[in-house]
């Protein structure tokens, strides 16, 4: 049974004799004081004239969420709460921090329409420091003691992970957008959906096509992986691998370095050693960048370059390499130039409320989407029970910024990426040709370096 | 084996140790004079990393010119560090030192972390990625570079260590402090000398970092496991040894990336320190003096 | 009875209780990361409190008791709360080897062995994909138990670990063994001369150290149904530990669980109640601080300094006062 009162001004017993007990007793009146959020509390008092005033406001809002008018579901007064536990310091802080912004975005865009089922929304939201046991004690947290209504999930798949068997185990439906990587899906949770088009292990997919259907004089003879140790960029090349192996492209070279590794130097000259004429990198950020870095200083010159993550990131990375970005190409679910329905209102949104940025990083579409999900299953069932809730996602699909997407059994998205190439300094979308997102055609070979 | 690319690889070890043996040289130092070890020395070199990286950013210094910028104000602090902390603890209580250096390593990865994130970064000048072809192997600039300034560097600590009355006094004092005191060396006032001289090389390092490697607030710990083991396949407080050290650390990573594989090679010099300490447990150039505490 | 040996077993009784009372899963996990890190703060104390000598690498046979223990219920079906003691035994013996790589000679190089040792054993477990699962790291079948009670094991085996540790503990401080350790803080050249084996005692002093990381680590495991290279190596862990021991008082039996009890509450508590885009980088400084505080000023953490000061002395004992001993075996 949920309790309906959130703003309870004096601290449980329980909880006071916890902390007693655990010989902070100075702790247990601020603990008492925070569970109750100030925002929680400011928001209350302001949700009752937007309810009234919703009506009026719902009609300007995007397509889904107009039927937000009248509240639903009691208490009227109290927002909906939508607890997360995100990485917003420590080594995962800049996905963490973007996707939490999408969030952000969002919730704006919701409140300003009048709210979610006529209730104003809140995120009550913690620093879980990329740590994955203080991401499950925050995610017990937030279900047992804040009791939020509904729960968003962490950057990566490490952390989405462990704290998604908790958001099982109390049967709350666990909506992330960061977590692709096929541990994730493996232990077939009926909570948790991830929305991102396409799982990790088809994200080159359009990259490989792209290549399989060059004319045979074009085609590259052979190809190196070079790949950090990780989850989600080890499903992906693995994928691409295989299926370039089966057309008979040769591997000549393989190799995984660590996530700590720095230095490029030799493995760069190992793979120019090997006279490789297409570079998968399975890269994160900063790899992607050290390696066109280690690449160019000893004028290795292939004639096509995937990065599995990095170049993404626009802004940071055409900063820390110029013009050396034309030519490298990427897979995505998103761009800011998308077409998709609501894109725009995303885009100009995002822009209005971080004016110091210019290019939106793809993480906070995730975030964006992760809302835009949330929203869609509340409003489809009318409810805020989260197993209706789970059940409704399994049966339907959602218009997103990242696209139309849809779940399997267990969570996994059903669509696909774009192949992106960066071109004259701008990132363009080069593939699948059906796309209507395609707004210039692939350079091959690439220009140099 | 590709012979070119193994030539490759030796002339980046190379290249590479004469870094790692600037970066720990200060570690050395002040092990040696203190019998500290200082956990916080490779937050240092981030945090110069750091500083360098917003001297170019802000005002276009170069970074092997913020070298001259930054080792004075880190001896200056590096002394005021000892003079205020490590002076009260009574010198030579290992275990408190350790832990106040390990506290240190953290305020300065949080500081760090709030004022630039936790995103990689890296120093990238206009001639970052400027490399020559000699007989097929190509040498990148900056390492060159980086190798030439650590090299300088570590000669000129050499040449104030051997030939003035304050590194005659340093060496003393790393030898037997209580002797020290007795010919007349005032230990105190030369040990906070010491450990600024140390901090100030670590400054040193930490443009160098910057140049050839990306870092962030959290890399802090990758740098002091490596230059610690270097410190004591050395054999703790020997410049000599650190020096042999860090040439090893150099070669074997890079040699071992081309010859292993990638993932395994940062094992190679950890294995081997381990072997080393089987049979020399006092380290490559450790004697039974130096280590009695 | 005196109240020192009645408030603990009250204590326990009250522990034993209390999920009785208190059902929601965010305080008995806020009390089992208590537990364990007491534990694992307890066994820290036998080798950096008592012998003296500071490990760095705790976190390493913590994460190598989540991997053995997570390889042996994925691979063998060997369930963890059956398999966590031998786990505490194997972290033992590698305990036992690095020590004798590392304990033979005096000082220094045992810190920095053991900080070495951390990242080697992530880069193995990080490199031996197919046993490991390498950075995708291992899953965990889940436990199947409902909802309400599934933390309840992980609850009592952290509670019991404590328990054993300090049991142990307080065995090693009235035996011959725990005064050849406290000899060997205080003076190692003589503890030699006197005939203690002091490398023997070291190696032994530091295996039975490590086995309460190896153990938690392998309940941690299963807590969380996952382990990965980056979350079972988290530096974070071993440092908690030093600042637990320190606090309460290095060299006594119950500083560091005092130690624990205060900074894990206190900690996680600042996460929630400083701004949460800050949280982390505000955690991480507060921490050098109080490291660096309780370094300068009261090096000997609270019991030492309590009790010093209610013997009627202005000042407090150093900490490595010998007569101090007595003291901290009742």
């Amino acid at each position: 049974m949920r309790r309906s009162n959130r703003s309870i001004a004096v601290p449980g017993v329980r909880p006071l004799l916890v902390l007693l007990v655990a010989g902070s007793v100075a702790l247990a009146g601020c603990a008492g004081a925070a569970t109750p959020s100030p925002a929680a509390s400011a928001a209350a008092s302001v949700a009752a004239s937007v309810a009234a005033s919703a009506a009026a406001s719902a009609a300007s809002s995007g397509p889904s969420a107009s039927p937000s008018a009248a509240c639903a579901i009691p208490p009227c007064d109290q927002p909906i709460v939508i607890g997360v536990s995100q990485a917003l310091t420590g080594d995962k802080s800049d996905p963490g921090t973007a996707i939490e912004h999408g969030y952000q975005v969002w919730i704006k865009e919701v409140n300003d329409a009048g709210g979610l089922l006529g209730r104003k929304l809140v995120l009550k939201e913690y620093d879980n420091q990329s740590l994955a046991d203080t991401a499950v004690s925050q995610i017990e947290r937030l279900v047992t003691v804040d009791k939020v209504d509904l729960l968003f999930g962490p950057f990566s798949s490490a952390l989405t992970i462990p704290t998604s068997a908790v958001a099982e185990k109390y049967k709350m439906a666990f909506i992330e957008g960061a977590g692709g990587a096929p541990g994730v899906f493996q232990r077939n949770f009926h909570y948790t959906f991830f929305v991102q088009p396409a799982t990790a292990e088809h994200q080159a997919d359009p990259f490989v096509a792209y290549l399989l259907a060059l004319p045979a004089d074009q085609r590259p003879a052979s190809a190196a992986y070079p790949q950090q140790d990780d989850p989600f960029v080890k499903a992906t090349e693995d994928g691409a691998q295989k299926a370039l192996e089966a057309a008979g492209i040769k591997t000549v070279y393989h190799d995984v370095y660590p996530p700590t590794q720095t230095d490029f130097a030799s493995i760069a000259a190992a793979v120019k050693a090997s006279g490789a004429e297409v570079v998968l990198g399975g890269t994160i950020f900063n790899d992607a960048v050290a390696q066109v870095q280690a690449y160019a200083s000893i004028n290795y010159q292939p004639k096509a370059v995937y990065f599995t993550s990095g170049p993404g990131t626009v802004g940071a990375y055409k900063q820390a390499l110029g013009s050396k970005v034309n030519g490298t190409m990427t897979g995505d679910g998103w761009v800011q130039t998308s077409i998709e329905p609501g894109n725009a209102k995303f885009v100009a949104d995002y822009l209005a409320m971080f004016p110091a940025e210019k290019d939106i990083p793809g993480e906070a579409a995730e975030g964006y989407s992760v809302g835009q999900v949330l929203q869609a299953a509340v409003l489809g069932t009318q409810s805020l029970d989260n197993t209706k809730i789970a059940d409704w996602l399994h049966a339907n699909s959602v218009q997103t910024v990242q696209g139309n997407i849809g779940w399997d059994a267990v969570g996994r998205p059903n669509g696909s990426y774009l192949l992106e190439q960066y071109q004259g300094g701008q990132m363009k979308v080069v593939a699948p040709s059906a796309d209507p997102n395609k707004n210039a055609d692939p350079v091959y070979p690439k220009p140099k370096w | 084996m590709n012979p070119q690319l193994l030539g490759q690889s030796i002339v980046l070890g190379i290249l590479t140790g004469g870094v790692y043996a600037l970066m720990a040289s200060g570690l050395t130092l002040i092990f040696g004079v203190m019998r500290v070890v200082n956990v916080a020395h490779a937050a240092m070199i981030v945090m110069s990393a750091y500083l360098s990286w917003m001297l170019y950013r802000t005002l276009g210094l170069d970074p092997l010119l913020s070298i001259i910028v930054l080792m004075p104000v880190f001896f200056v602090l590096g002394a005021l560090g000892q003079w205020v902390v490590l002076r009260r603890l009574g010198g030579r209580d290992l275990t408190l030192t350790v832990l106040v250096s390990f506290g240190f390593a953290i305020i300065l990865e949080g500081l760090q972390g709030s004022l630039w994130s936790s995103s990689f970064q890296a120093i990238n000048t206009a001639y970052s990625l400027d490399s020559f072809n000699i007989l097929g192997i190509y040498v990148p600039l900056v390492r060159l570079l980086a190798a030439g300034a650590a090299l300088a560097l570590l000669g000129a600590l050499f040449v104030v260590l051997s030939r003035t009355n304050l590194g005659r006094a340093i060496r003393a004092t790393t030898q037997d402090p209580r002797s020290a005191a007795l010919v007349g060396v005032n230990v105190e006032y030369v040990t906070t000398l010491a450990f600024g001289l140390g901090v100030a090389m670590a400054a040193a390092g930490g443009p160098l970092l910057g140049m050839l490697f990306a870092f962030y607030p959290a890399t802090h710990w990758l740098w002091i496991g490596k230059l610690l083991a270097v410190v004591v396949l050395g054999g703790l407080g020997s410049l000599k040894g650190t020096f042999v050290a860090a040439m090893i650390l150099g070669l074997a990573e890079q040699v071992a990336t081309v010859t292993i594989s990638l993932d395994w090679a940062p094992l190679v010099f950890y294995l081997f320190l381990f072997g080393v300490l089987i049979v020399r447990p006092r380290g490559l150039f450790g004697t039974v003096a130096r280590e009695s505490l | 009875m005196k109240l020192r040996t009645v408030f603990p077993i009250v204590m326990l009784g009250l522990f034993l209780v209390l999920p009785i009372v208190v059902r929601e899963g965010f305080y008995l996990d806020l009390l089992l990361f208590t537990f364990m890190y007491a534990a694992m703060s307890v066994g820290w104390d036998i080798m950096g409190g008592l012998a003296g000598y500071v490990s760095l690498g705790h976190v390493g046979f913590f994460g190598l008791g989540s991997y053995v223990a997570g390889l042996l219920v994925v691979h063998f079906g060997i369930p963890v709360f059956l398999s966590a003691p031998f786990v505490g035994i194997l972290a033992g013996i590698v305990g036992a080897g690095l020590g004798w790589i590392s304990l033979r000679a005096r000082g220094t190089s045992f810190v920095i062995v053991t900080l070495t040792f951390t990242y080697v054993i992530q880069l193995v477990a990080l490199n031996l994909r197919d046993i490991t699962g390498g950075s995708s790291g291992l899953y965990l079948p889940l436990l199947t138990l409902p909802a309400d009670v599934v933390i309840l094991p992980f609850y009592y085996g952290m509670l019991v670990l404590l328990v054993v540790a300090i049991l142990v503990s307080l065995a090693i401080r009235r035996s011959k063994f725990g005064l050849g350790l406290v000899a060997i803080r205080e003076e190692e050249g003589k503890a030699d001369g006197s005939g203690v084996n002091t490398s023997l005692y070291k190696i032994l002093a530091f295996a039975i150290s490590v086995s309460f990381a190896g153990v938690a680590g392998a309940l941690h495991a299963q807590y969380l149904n996952y382990v990965d290279p980056d979350l079972a190596f988290e530096l974070i862990i071993t440092l908690n530990l030093i600042i637990m021991c320190l606090v309460g008082s290095r060299g006594t039996l119950w500083g560091p669980v005092l130690g624990a009890f205060l900074v894990q509450p206190l900690s996680q508590y600042l996460i929630y109640l400083t701004p949460s885009g800050i949280a982390g980088q505000v955690h991480l400084v507060a921490l050098g601080v109080v490291l660096v505080l309780v370094v300068m000023f009261m090096p000997d953490g609270i019991i030492t300094t309590w009790t010093s000061r209610r013997g009627g002395r202005g000042r407090a004992r150093p900490v490595d006062a010998p007569e101090r001993l007595p003291e901290a075996a009742t």
